[in-house]
């Protein structure tokens, strides 16, 4: 049975995790959450430990120690129960090439059991109603990735995951997705957990950010409060997060 | 709302509706579905025809050839679409996708071994109506012997594709090629097209581990003499249940090995 979710827990909380691969250590005791409502940035350089992070919260990684849970379920245990309320895109995450958009969208439609004319409305939403009959193989990347965030939104998801989602996108669809990330969360309290390399986005988007560097923690809280303490500049009055990043991945981070 | 069991099935009937769509968009999927078999039935058919023309003295040759090249056609498809399947989300990138969803790594597993099911059904439509217009070979005229000998054919495709799974999954898209040799590693030992006798010692040895060896044996008793051999079918299926179980515990095992390793989202 559909089980309802706890109102009193974070959309995403993670605890103390650690995850050590044969041949290296991604996360020494990560923590942080992402509130209800909440646009939290996930960033850091490469190598920082975003993606294993989101990977270990969407049950694709097991965790060496600590745990995760999303509205209080643990994906690793509860798999069906938790995932269920995630939505995630990526540029890693993509469809059968060889079936249109609008195929690959019924079938994960179906997969998650969402309600009928949800394909219509993804289509429409993302602006792909023009590519439904095209082959996925045949999309630009930044059309696959609308594709991608179309599948996300398909059951109408309390959780957004979204790993780069405007990476490939041009400024105009940039600008369209921002939009429509931020009116998500407006009409349906949606909490979204979100990794960009684009700082000016980040800081237009996200509530609160959590920076990561060599598997660690090393800054959390709203941008502009991490810019000042980063920076050391308590005189700030905007946030400055291409700087910050760019302390951080150079080995002066907080 | 709806029951944890409905959800289940429901998930599955959605992979399984995405590789029949694939069947309609991709023609490498027809290929090997329709166009390898009815080109088996083909080669066997004229070369049965060939030696029964020179008089050779194989009581029914068409129907232990042609039998044994429907029959052994059917497990490899079956073996074949469970790891085909899986290399199908390897090569789309989309193994992230699949199992970021509330999917379960066994409704994958029992997705693409349906799958396989329906691919079997058509392949076997196919080439027994080419095998009766042809050469007047009517498979079914096995009887009800059939059965059994296609699901222990089905329950050893299974344990093969799993296992053939597992290590692509473990190794990588590298190995995606024993999706394609390891069922044919058992043919040798098979006696698809002869019979267990002619093998080597060792060789028989190792062919009385393998189910399909008593599964086409089975079948020439019944297409030769008209017998069925009831206690070879039922070690076939003691070995193939035997197999199936344990093919599914080293998967599972290498998929949760997987998940230790960070290995899901890396497969290539």
């Amino acid at each position: 049975m559909e089980q309802a979710l706890a109102t009193d827990t974070p959309a995403v909380l993670v605890r103390d995790l650690v995850k050590r691969f044969p041949d290296a250590v991604a996360l020494e005791g990560v923590s942080f959450e992402v509130r209800r409502g909440e646009i939290l940035g996930l960033l850091g350089p490469n190598g920082a430990g975003k993606t294993t992070t989101l990977h270990v919260l969407l049950g694709l990684v097991r965790p060496t120690a600590g745990h995760v849970r999303i509205f209080g379920l643990d994906p690793h245990r509860e798999r069906a129960a938790a995932l269920r309320h995630v939505g995630f895109a990526s540029p890693e995450a993509l469809m059968d090439w060889r079936l249109t958009v609008e195929e690959n969208l019924r079938v994960y439609a179906e997969f998650y059991g969402a309600e009928r004319g949800a394909v219509a409305r993804a289509l429409k939403v993302l602006e792909l109603e023009g590519e439904a009959r095209t082959k996925f193989g045949q999309l630009s990347l930044g059309q696959q990735m609308r594709a991608g965030l179309a599948r996300s939104l398909l059951h109408g998801p309390e959780l957004l995951v979204l790993d780069e989602p405007t990476a490939s996108l041009d400024p105009d669809i940039s600008d369209k997705t921002r939009h429509l990330l931020l009116a998500l969360r407006e009409e349906q309290a949606l909490s979204i957990l979100y990794t960009s390399h684009d700082m000016a986005e980040v800081e237009a988007l996200c509530d609160r950010v959590v920076f990561l560097h060599h598997g660690r923690v090393v800054a959390e809280g709203t941008p502009l409060a991490v810019s000042r303490r980063v920076l050391s500049r308590a005189d700030l009055d905007a946030a400055s997060l291409e700087e910050v990043f760019l302390k951080i991945s150079r080995g002066g981070g907080a | 709302m709806s029951s944890p069991i409905a959800e289940r099935t429901r998930r599955v009937r959605a992979l399984v509706l995405r590789y029949l769509l694939l069947l309609r968009r991709d023609p490498a999927r027809l290929v090997d579905t329709f166009y390898w078999p009815l080109i088996d039935i083909a080669v066997w058919g004229l070369l049965t025809s060939f030696v029964a023309g020179r008089g050779a003295k194989l009581p029914n040759a068409i129907g232990v050839f042609l039998g044994a090249a429907i029959l052994w056609n059917l497990f490899f498809r079956c073996a074949q679409d469970v790891s085909v399947s899986f290399l199908d989300d390897v090569w789309s990138r989309s193994v992230v996708t699949i199992f970021a969803s509330p999917l379960s790594f066994g409704e994958f597993a029992l997705a693409i071994m349906l799958l396989g099911l329906v691919k079997l059904m058509l392949t076997l439509a196919a080439m027994s109506i080419a095998a009766w217009l042809l050469y007047a070979f009517n498979l079914f005229s096995l009887g009800i012997a059939l059965v059994p000998f296609i699901a222990n054919l089905v329950l050893l495709g299974w344990s093969v594709g799993l296992v053939s799974l597992a290590l692509i999954l473990r190794f990588g898209g590298r190995w995606a090629i024993v999706a394609w040799s390891l069922p044919f590693l058992l043919m040798p030992f098979s006696s698809v097209f002869y019979p267990e006798s002619v093998l080597p010692p060792l060789a028989k040895v190792v062919a009385r581990a393998i189910p399909a060896n008593h599964v086409f044996e089975g079948m020439r008793s019944v297409v030769m003499d008209g017998r069925m051999d009831w206690g070879r079918l039922g070690w076939a299926t003691i070995l193939n249940l035997l197999y199936l179980a344990l093919a599914a515990a080293v998967t599972a095992w290498v998929f949760r090995a997987a998940l230790r390793r960070g290995l899901l989202p890396k497969v290539r």
